[in-house]
């Protein structure tokens, strides 16, 4: 007779000490992935600032004689499409940090998950384990199918 | 001995990958432009006011989005010069007719007047005229339009310089700068992208080697 398997045997198993390097890990690419995502997001919003200082800056080297009209116009024209794309690589860089971050929380929950069902942790860190595999498991769903969600901190 | 020599092959990438980095700027400042014209003063007679053999020319070809800069000044008095510049089919028939240069209508190009504390004003202008004293910096790209605006037609074009002297000397001076633009910017991205991909190169096969003596280690 076969023994009957549970659903926290059909979990990636991993011995407390690799689940913890999945953790660690997972946290460690999703905090790089955060900041690529934060750094994106910054340019973006100051991508306007930026805009300004770079038009004054090249009305003044047209004023002083750095270089002439035509130079003037064509930096201007290049300025504008630096921009356009300070604004846009938002969305590239946003949609690769998301998918990074989710792809590295799916580490986390697993290492919470092994943490969860290991044998050698008392029962109520276990609990504790897996309400975190939850929870994480809970944002990664939410991230991934409803766009609008986010949290600010003020 | 292999080792030796391989190492020897890495540190001439190395330095290659670095001469480009630092060669590409400098390059591109050095070419940004060529300078076809630079004379100062340049003499002519009174008799380019009639006839345009006499004249001063300086042939340039441009390509599309391809402009010269024109630096133009007179500083001798009695002296009155006129710019004006010509396709090199127009030149070409109008010197062998000798003509008057006055008569010819010649290429629009925009002239900037710097002001300090203040925009530059540009306008469009087919001939540009100094008396005594004066300096005009233009760009011209083909043409303009009146707005102004450059356009861009590529071709062989000639600028021409003709004056009068007032009084019993015949002699017109004037100070001229002609320059296109060069191949600069193009060769200054293209040595450091090669550099950095000669860097970067150099890097993954430094990894590449660490990891295999770890895994010879192991």
């Amino acid at each position: 007779m076969s023994e009957k398997r549970s659903l926290a045997d059909s979990i990636p198993l991993l011995d407390k000490r690799k689940a913890i390097k999945f953790i660690i890990y997972g946290l460690l690419v999703a905090i790089l992935f955060g900041l690529m995502m934060m750094i994106s997001r910054s340019i973006a919003q100051n991508a306007s600032q930026w805009l300004n200082l770079a038009n004054y800056e090249n009305e003044m080297n047209y004023s002083n004689g750095v270089y002439g009209y035509a130079e003037y116009i064509q930096r201007g024209q290049e300025i504008l499409q630096i921009y356009y794309w300070m604004t846009f690589q938002d969305a590239i860089f946003m949609n690769i940090a998301r998918v990074g971050v989710n792809i590295a929380l799916v580490f986390v929950v697993i290492g919470f998950l092994s943490l969860g069902v290991a044998e050698n942790i008392d029962e109520r860190t276990r609990r504790i384990y897996l309400i975190i595999a939850g929870l994480i498991l809970f944002v990664i769903m939410f991230t991934t199918f409803f766009a609008s969600i986010s949290i600010s901190v003020s | 001995m292999n080792n030796m020599k391989s190492k020897k092959i890495l540190t001439i990438i190395l330095i290659i990958g670095i001469a480009l980095l630092i060669t590409g700027p400098i390059l591109g400042f050095a070419l940004d432009e060529i300078t076809l014209a630079d004379q100062k003063p340049a003499t002519i007679t009174e008799t380019s006011d009639t006839e345009i053999q006499s004249a001063f020319a300086c042939e340039f070809t441009i390509d599309r989005n391809q402009k010269a800069i024109i630096v133009f000044s007179v500083y001798y008095s009695d002296i009155t010069a006129n710019l004006k510049i010509l396709t090199k089919y127009e030149y070409d028939v109008e010197y062998a007719a000798n003509s008057n240069p006055n008569g010819l209508t010649g290429e629009y190009f925009i002239t900037t007047t710097f002001r300090l504390g203040q925009n530059p004003s540009v306008s469009r202008e087919n001939v540009e005229t100094i008396s005594n004293q004066g300096e005009t910096y233009l760009e011209f790209t083909g043409s303009a339009t009146a707005t102004p605006y450059f356009i861009s037609i590529p071709g062989s074009y000639v600028v021409i310089v003709y004056g009068d002297h007032t009084g019993l000397e015949t002699d017109v001076f004037f100070n001229i700068l002609v320059k296109v633009d060069g191949p600069g910017g193009f060769l200054s991205t293209l040595f450091i992208t090669i550099g950095i991909i000669v860097l970067v190169c150099y890097a993954l096969f430094l990894a590449y080697k660490y990891l295999n003596k770890m895994r010879r280690g192991r």
